[in-house]
């Protein structure tokens, strides 16, 4: 059981506040700049160079993508973010080869109004290239399957917030939303780029949702080589990526109400894996190997 | 000033509170994760709430899930599992408790001896060990596992690739077992239906979720709930210590109490370790408390960073050097019979190759399935190779399973069957988890960096996981199965050890043979860290136990004057009805 300390002799924290300012910028300078040596400062500038609402720098929660519900139990979606505004400069930014097909006029720009959804649709390209479905990520990549995929299951949804919680930042003592659900966008962006520059027009504000399923591929195999990433301090990630969205896919998190802890239906995961589902217990009981109960010391 | 403060209330830190407590020494016991006090409600057993690395109620982190984990640097494709919280680690195992290989303690000469890590030997013979394992395995208790569908399949592989049954506890031979394991055998309607309750179900009901925390059956008390994770056995007996050992005195444990340093004052020049610092978690206030005797127990990676942190010396280099983690891998089979793969205890069954390993079978919910058939070193299944050099071992397939193969390979959750492949694995210089540098901190200090060179493990370990995974793809094959794919994951560092470890030669260890701390005075070492090696490739929990409790006794008898309790004894058992009875009074 916990006990309150109140026993313990107390001690005057030695400029705690300082302290802990300090070193947390220290963990958001190291944690960008193994992003902004991975992706190029100019992917990053744009945003950076953005004024924030409360002074610091500008990240926020993204608004969910309208045609993806999000499971039951989501919070309201929050205010626009500062960043949606530049999404679209920063990703015209590095599309040398976009721009010049814009600049023909030879290719529809479909991008625009899907630029609020430029995480969200990297991730939900994930969970549909990890476990295809029915949904229309599933169907730009040109590899489905007749029901429910990892969209559906919420894959996308554990991703993202698995990245955005694990990166924390805090300035001075204000703690904001973690980037790592954005870095992790942008990174996939960028990426996609360089394999497939037509890939910015596309029904999807992040290019990784526009290709094939193929090309998705080739990304993420070109994420895991990163020179850059295999030994910063987020080196782990890359690989992780793909896990983090199969937990996601195979989870309860489609039917799952995060702030009562408790499920509102049966996860589409659970169907099509055909599992039993939770239970207190099973009638698994068989017996013992050879009948034995108990070894005896040597 | 306290008798003894105990760092972490994990695997090993609740083993020596309980022996220390019922001695009647005044313990404290700092834990800097969370106090589940009500698992029934407070475990969801659901896989992305109870697991996810990041959020999961299971993570290294703070209590308050609003707050991010505890962060790691690691810098390579790795994975650390670990736990923080009262029971750590044990939180999620699944109890498996088989004791050390016997090649890996001192003075063995079978005729197999030059297979194991001899440069890496336990300082002590298995003779010298063999009571304290009898005594842990006797408080938690430990038995053989009850068998479900997995189990007879797996059995039924280990035949077909032409091994024997082996019931001993130290085999000697290659041969299969039931785990011996820390559950409560099923007793009454346990294991029989889906809707157990104590006392008309009693211990494990073959519900399936021992990743996800231990609550069941529903209303028994917490000292007898089925899985024997600290939370549920030694941390009851060290808060009840008053109720069922004559002298006795309860351990006071503080959860969410995060040790940022261990303080030191030189003693005839020699550092002497005097006390601890702590701050109540994520922000609260900090606090500093005196002790005779300090013990280190966070596990293999935060105790070598807060011994950076603390600026304890480090003579030889070896601090957080030789990390071990049984360079795991997974192999699962698809067949066309129900397997119950999602249903029972977690994990079993096992088979033993002394020399080179072991191979135990799990089981898990879908969403961990889906974790483990994700993760792999060696790319997209199908694809480029992405640089490994580990073989496919006689599988069909190898590498990452998405889109069409995942969904083939999870059509039917309970129609797989997973074999964890579980080298003995050497100790290597490189492997190391420290504290970061140059320093990346968080508001409890520097970060510990840990560094696992997956790729370049020795030969020993290379070929020993290249032996297993070959033996584990066979196994399958004869179990039944229709396909069978091999992962080759990158670190998975689930079992983490001999960070710190124990040692003869002092060019090469942290700790003596009483797991002391050779650069400090009246500092321990009480978790993982310590194990001199792999343990070659058994799960660490018991031998850490069974070690803990032998310097529990050498504590007290070396500082406070006691008398040695073990050897010729018998412990109380951790189910003990005084034990419960006293844990509802203080619930009350």
């Amino acid at each position: 059981m916990s006990t309150p300390p109140v026993a313990l002799e107390r001690v005057v924290p030695m400029g705690t506040a300082e302290f802990a300012g300090s070193l947390n910028l220290a963990v958001l300078t190291h944690t960008f700049l193994a992003l902004v040596q991975a992706v190029g400062l100019a992917q990053l500038r744009p945003i950076f160079e953005q004024p924030s609402r409360n002074g610091y720098l500008p990240f926020a929660p993204m608004s969910p993508h309208p045609s993806v519900p999000e499971p039951p139990g989501q919070p309201p979606a929050p205010p626009r973010s500062p960043l949606n505004g530049h999404s679209r400069r920063a990703f015209l930014a590095s599309a040398s080869a976009g721009l010049g097909l814009l600049a023909l006029g030879t290719v529809p720009v479909t991008a625009d109004a899907a630029e609020p959804r430029f995480i969200e649709d990297a991730f939900a390209g994930l969970a549909a290239f990890v476990l295809p479905g029915n949904d229309a990520y599933s169907k730009q990549q040109k590899k489905t399957f007749p029901g429910p995929g990892g969209v559906a299951a919420g894959g996308g949804v554990v991703t993202r917030e698995s990245l955005d919680i694990y990166v924390p930042i805090q300035v001075g003592e204000k703690i904001l939303p973690a980037p790592g659900a954005l870095g992790y966008a942008i990174i996939l962006k960028t990426i996609t780029l360089s394999v497939d520059p037509l890939a910015v027009f596309g029904p999807f504000a992040n290019p990784f949702a526009n290709l094939t399923w193929t090309k998705k591929r080739t990304v993420l195999e070109r994420l895991e080589d990163l020179p850059i990433l295999n030994g910063s301090t987020i080196g782990f990630s890359a690989n992780a990526l793909t896990t983090i969205a199969g937990l996601g896919v195979y989870s309860e998190r489609s039917s799952f109400d995060p702030r009562t802890r408790q499920l509102t239906g049966r996860p589409v995961a659970w169907d099509y894996s055909n599992y039993g589902g939770r239970s207190d217990g099973w009638p698994e009981f068989i017996g013992y190997l050879d009948g034995v109960t108990e070894v005896p010391n040597p | 000033m306290r008798d003894v403060i105990i760092i972490g209330c994990g695997g090993g830190g609740p083993v020596m509170a309980k022996e220390l407590a019922a001695q009647g020494l005044d313990v404290l016991v700092l834990e800097g994760g969370a106090r589940f006090a009500d698992p029934e409600n407070e475990w969801s057993r659901l896989d992305n709430d109870a697991n996810n690395p990041t959020s999961g109620y299971f993570r290294v982190g703070p209590s308050d899930r609003s707050k991010p984990p505890y962060i790691r640097s690691l810098p390579r494709p790795s994975y650390v599992w670990q736990v923080a919280g009262v029971g750590g680690t044990t939180l999620h195992y699944y109890a498996n408790n088989p004791r050390s290989q016997v090649g890996t303690f001192l003075g063995y000469d079978g005729p197999d001896k030059d297979l194991y890590d001899t440069a890496h030997l336990f300082p002590f013979s298995l003779e010298e060990l063999r009571p304290y394992y009898e005594w842990v395995e006797e408080t938690l208790p430990v038995r053989p596992a009850p068998i479900g569908t997995k189990e007879n399949v797996f059995f039924r592989g280990a035949e077909g690739i032409g091994l024997k049954v082996n019931h001993s506890k130290e085999p000697r031979r290659f041969g299969y077992r039931a785990q011996q394991n820390a559950i409560l055998q099923p007793g009454g309607t346990a294991g029989k239906v889906k809707d157990p309750q104590y006392p008309e179900a009693q211990g494990c009901t073959m519900c399936g979720h021992c990743s996800q925390g231990c609550s069941m059956p529903r209303r028994a008390p917490r000292n007898l709930k089925a899985k024997r994770s600290t939370d549920n056995s030694y941390v009851p007996m060290m808060l009840t210590a008053d109720a069922w050992s004559p002298g006795g005195r309860p351990a006071e444990l503080i959860a969410d109490a995060y040790v940022q340093k261990v303080i030191t004052e030189k003693r005839n020049g020699v550092p002497t370790a005097v006390g601890v610092r702590f701050q109540i978690q994520p922000e609260g206030e900090h606090y500093e408390e005196r002790a005779k005797i300090i013990v280190m127990a966070g596990g293999a990676v935060e105790t070598p960073r807060l011994w950076g942190n603390s600026d304890l010396p480090n003579p030889n280099g070896w601090v957080g050097r030789g990390l071990t983690d049984h360079h795991l891998d997974w192999v699962v089979g698809m067949f066309d019979e129900y397997t119950g793969t999602s249903r029972g205890q977690n994990s079993a069954a096992r088979t033993d190759f002394p020399g080179y390993g072991a191979i135990e079978n799990v089981g898990f919910p879908p969403g961990l399935n889906a974790f483990a058939q994700t993760y792999s070193d060696n790319g997209f299944s199908g694809s480029k190779r992405n640089g490994s050099p580990a073989t496919l071992a006689g599988a069909d397939s190898m590498g990452r399973l998405v889109g069409d193969d995942l969904r083939s390979m999870m059509s039917n959750v309970d129609g797989i069957l997973n074999c964890l492949v579980i080298p003995d694995d050497d100790v290597e210089w490189q492997n190391r988890a420290v504290r970061q540098v140059p320093d990346l901190v968080d508001t409890n200090g520097p970060i510990a960096r840990i560094d696992m060179m997956h790729r370049k493990r020795s030969a020993r370990t290379y070929n020993n996981r290249e032996f297993l995974a070959a033996k584990a793809v066979q196994l399958l094959r004869a179990a039944g199965a229709k396909r069978v794919h091999r992962m080759d994951w990158p670190p998975l560092i689930l079992h983490s050890h001999s960070s710190m470890r124990m040692g003869l030669d002092p060019s090469n260890s942290i700790c003596d043979e009483w797991s002391k701390a050779r650069a400090v005075d009246n500092l321990y070492i009480a978790d993982n860290s310590m194990l001199a090696n792999g343990a070659g490739g058994s799960n660490p929990t018991l031998t850490t136990q069974a070690i803990v409790t032998r310097t529990a006794e050498r504590i007290m008898t070396q500082h406070f004057g006691g008398e040695p309790w073990v050897k010729g004894n018998a412990p109380v058992s951790s189910t003990d009805s005084r034990i419960s009875d006293a844990m509802d009074a203080i619930a009350a």
